[in-house]
């Protein structure tokens, strides 16, 4: 009888352990202060509506002789689907801020007339929009962040402006998350870099791959096939509209459901008509995947353009990948302010800009807050906000105005893969490649 | 427009994603059957048997080599880690009721699927990983089919066989099947319930790992997260086959794999992924115990 008893207890630890280990998981391996000579990142775990998460610090190890810090506050994704895409900008922040406290000297406050180191405060989100709510709130509330940076994904973007920036009155930079919806509703605590891509503007999503295409002519037909996703049918649907306006026949397209990956089915309705071009609105490691499923049914367009090529894609295609266009704000071609600061930033990061796609508007962000910031004149959210909303800056991608409904005008090149290096090809002014097409 | 070379591709196709499902379904059904425990964890198993045969066919150099090569390794690893898993984590719950163990062993092997999808994160990155083998399709007028879906065909069919062969042939196949049928009974004749039941897991576990190169194989992506989800399509699977006779886990494994292409064909690419929770629901609503449950 004891024996069972003691069984039992034995097995109910045993179970009650491994469930706590296995949601605390690997964060446990990586719970630790480290510190480089220059940058110091702490890091916690924080339980926020039942969920164990992550929270990462980023300060100067030598401390600024000056005033309190300018708190930056943001989500990135380390679990989930989007952790591909935004995991690395972790070590983008801790070198630039390294380069901001050490290099730069901080932030000027003319209120307080001393330049103020930055801070970084961090949380994984883990792909969760209702977790990266949460976090958002903590951010503006108890870590009192003066500005916040919103997590990729105009999905759970949207619901951050409303329920945290508006709230709150937290100025938010909107990064890799746009869309209409945005920006028509009168909110008043939410920026972008971005040109509002969803339109069919002249420096909209891919419309210079479609004006490239008019201009060389070679295509006549193309596919649509995209994802149900915000940002996927923004980019889908302009697309469409700027097709027709070059001249060229949709002959299918085909909207699926978010998480498809098989895509054998899409890809046989795709060969009877044959098009020229297939234009994927999916994440790039999806994109990867369709080249590669249409690579095994025997199905090759002319050219595939994708909304998205970051996160292992050239590596992962291989000569797949050869030919393949896309869309990127910056390239290291560009010779726009700090773009060879940016090209470092990233290569002491360990992050290459062929993996690591819209690491630029990371950049233009930080150019932004610092601008806004010293525009102000001092740390309040209230300032910070009015001097985002009329700002003027030179960006690594050129010229940057915020309009009066909150977005700018930072728009897109066309790239493309060459001998397994990204190209860009198109506007030619900006290429430093020729376009290769059949 | 209909097109009938289209529908019979799909039916190719359903027919070999049935046969992943299948393969896959089975070991969790066998280890439910044998030794009484719900593996959450049987999708991980799938997870890391494809994410292994990545990296090791990417270290290889050469697709099709590297996947036969990483295949036989990763079949005899996952055989012994089923075996210690059975030890190491499920035989100390056996001493509870039957109800007790069906309970603990689900928050066991949920904490297990936890540690394994981080410790896959960690050592593999989060990166969706596929592969692509790059031998021609099979043209046969206008029907075309990836070569590797028919290899994965005959590779299932075979499995199916020699897994049949093994239970009604073999003295630990029959053992199985009489745990299956009455524990105690089995135990009265001396059959070894914890030696049976540690080999049906290492069963279970070749036939997650085989799913998860064939998975693999013929172009879907795995990533570390990507494990319950097919621990959900497998049970799915098992009700709409019927628990208890693994024939009804086949015939539940293809109908759902050609439910979910001809879909995509017939009605719309959008609602295929859904087609598998309707299916679940009408078979609950007309067979209850599922197509073949008694």
């Amino acid at each position: 009888m004891r024996k069972s008893g003691v069984s039992n207890t034995v097995t109910t630890i045993l179970a009650v352990v491994l469930l706590l280990i296995g949601l605390a998981g690997g964060y446990l391996i990586s719970s630790t202060v480290s510190m480089s000579p220059t940058v110091v990142t702490k890091t916690a775990f924080v339980t926020v509506g039942g969920t164990v998460t992550e929270r990462i610090t980023i300060t100067t190890a030598v401390a600024q002789p000056t005033g309190p810090p300018l708190k930056i506050g943001m989500t990135i994704s380390k679990d989930g689907l989007f952790a591909p895409l935004t995991s690395g900008y972790e070590a983008f922040n801790r070198e630039w801020l390294n380069w901001v406290n050490n290099v730069r000297k901080g932030v000027y406050i003319r209120e307080l007339g001393v330049r103020v180191p930055v801070e970084i405060i961090m949380y994984d989100d883990r792909s969760q929009p209702d977790l990266a709510i949460q976090l958002y709130t903590k951010l503006a509330t108890e870590d009192k962040v003066h500005i916040l940076v919103s997590p990729y994904s105009a999905d759970i973007g949207i619901q951050l402006i409303p329920t945290v920036a508006e709230r709150f009155r937290v100025p938010m930079i909107m990064a890799e998350a746009s869309t209409k919806d945005m920006w028509n509703k009168g909110y008043k605590y939410a920026v972008t870099s971005m040109v509002p891509y969803w339109e069919d503007n002249e420096n909209g999503w891919a419309a210079t791959y479609f004006d490239m295409l008019a201009k060389t002519k070679w295509a006549k037909t193309i596919a649509f096939v995209g994802w149900d996703i915000t940002w996927a049918i923004d980019t889908y649907n302009s697309g469409k509209s700027l097709a027709r306006k070059a001249g060229l026949q949709i002959v299918y397209d085909q909207l699926l459901a978010p998480g498809t990956t098989d895509f054998s089915g899409v890809i046989r309705e795709l060969r009877t008509v044959n098009p020229d071009v297939v234009y994927l609105a999916m994440f790039g490691p999806v994109n990867a995947l369709f080249i590669k499923q249409a690579a095994e049914a025997g199905f090759k367009p002319k050219e595939f353009h994708v909304i998205e090529y970051g996160a292992g894609f050239v590596k992962s295609l291989g000569p797949l990948a050869e030919g393949v266009t896309s869309d990127i704000f910056w390239t290291p071609s560009f010779k726009y302010y700090q773009s060879n600061l940016l090209n470092e930033l990233m290569t002491k990061a360990g992050l290459s800009w062929v993996d690591w796609q819209w690491t630029e508007l990371r950049m233009i962000i930080f150019q932004m807050i610092v601008s806004a910031v010293e525009d102000a004149g001092k740390l309040d959210r209230e300032a910070i906000n009015d001097a985002l909303h009329r700002l003027q800056i030179m960006t690594v991608s050129g010229p940057l105005i915020i309009g009066p409904q909150g977005y700018g005008n930072i728009g897109l090149v066309t790239i493309q893969i060459q001998n397994g290096r990204i190209q860009t090809v198109w506007p030619q002014h900006l290429a430093n490649a020729t376009y290769i097409h059949p | 427009m209909f097109n009938p070379i289209l529908v019979v591709e799909s039916v190719i196709d359903g027919l070999v994603l049935g046969g992943i499902y299948t393969l896959i379904s089975l070991g969790l059904s066998l280890i439910y059957g044998v030794a009484g425990v719900l593996n959450i964890s049987h999708g991980d198993m799938v997870m890391l048997a494809g994410l292994l045969t990545f990296f090791i066919t990417n270290a290889i150099g050469q697709q099709s080599m590297g996947i036969t090569i990483a295949s036989s390794g990763i079949i005899l690893l996952f055989l012994i880690v089923g075996i210690l898993l059975y030890y190491g984590l499920i035989k100390p719950l056996t001493k509870r009721t039957k109800q007790e163990l069906l309970i603990g062993a689900i928050l066991v092997t949920i904490g297990l699927s936890f540690i394994v999808q981080d410790l896959a994160a960690t050592a593999f990155g989060t990166l969706p990983r596929s592969i692509y083998i790059g031998f021609e399709p099979i043209k046969v007028g206008e029907l075309v089919v990836p070569f590797f879906r028919l290899v994965t065909f005959i590779i299932i069919v075979i499995t199916a066989n020699f897994l049949w062969f093994f239970l009604k042939k073999t003295f630990t196949g029959m053992a199985m099947r009489a745990v299956t049928n009455n524990r105690e009974m089995a135990l009265s004749l001396g059959i070894p319930i914890h030696g049976t039941s540690a080999v049906t897991f290492g069963v279970g576990a070749v036939l997650a790992a085989l799913g998860g190169i064939l998975y693999l194989a013929n172009g879907f992506p795995i990533t570390p997260f990507i494990g319950l989800s097919l621990t959900v399509k497998a049970l799915t699977v098992i009700v709409i086959g019927g628990t208890g006779k693994l024939i009804g886990t086949v015939i539940g494994g293809v109908v759902l794999g050609i439910a979910e292409t001809l879909t995509g064909t017939v009605i719309s690419f959008y609602w295929a992924p859904a087609i598998s929770i309707l299916l679940l629901l009408i078979v609950l609503m007309i067979k209850p115990k599922g197509i073949l449950g008694e």
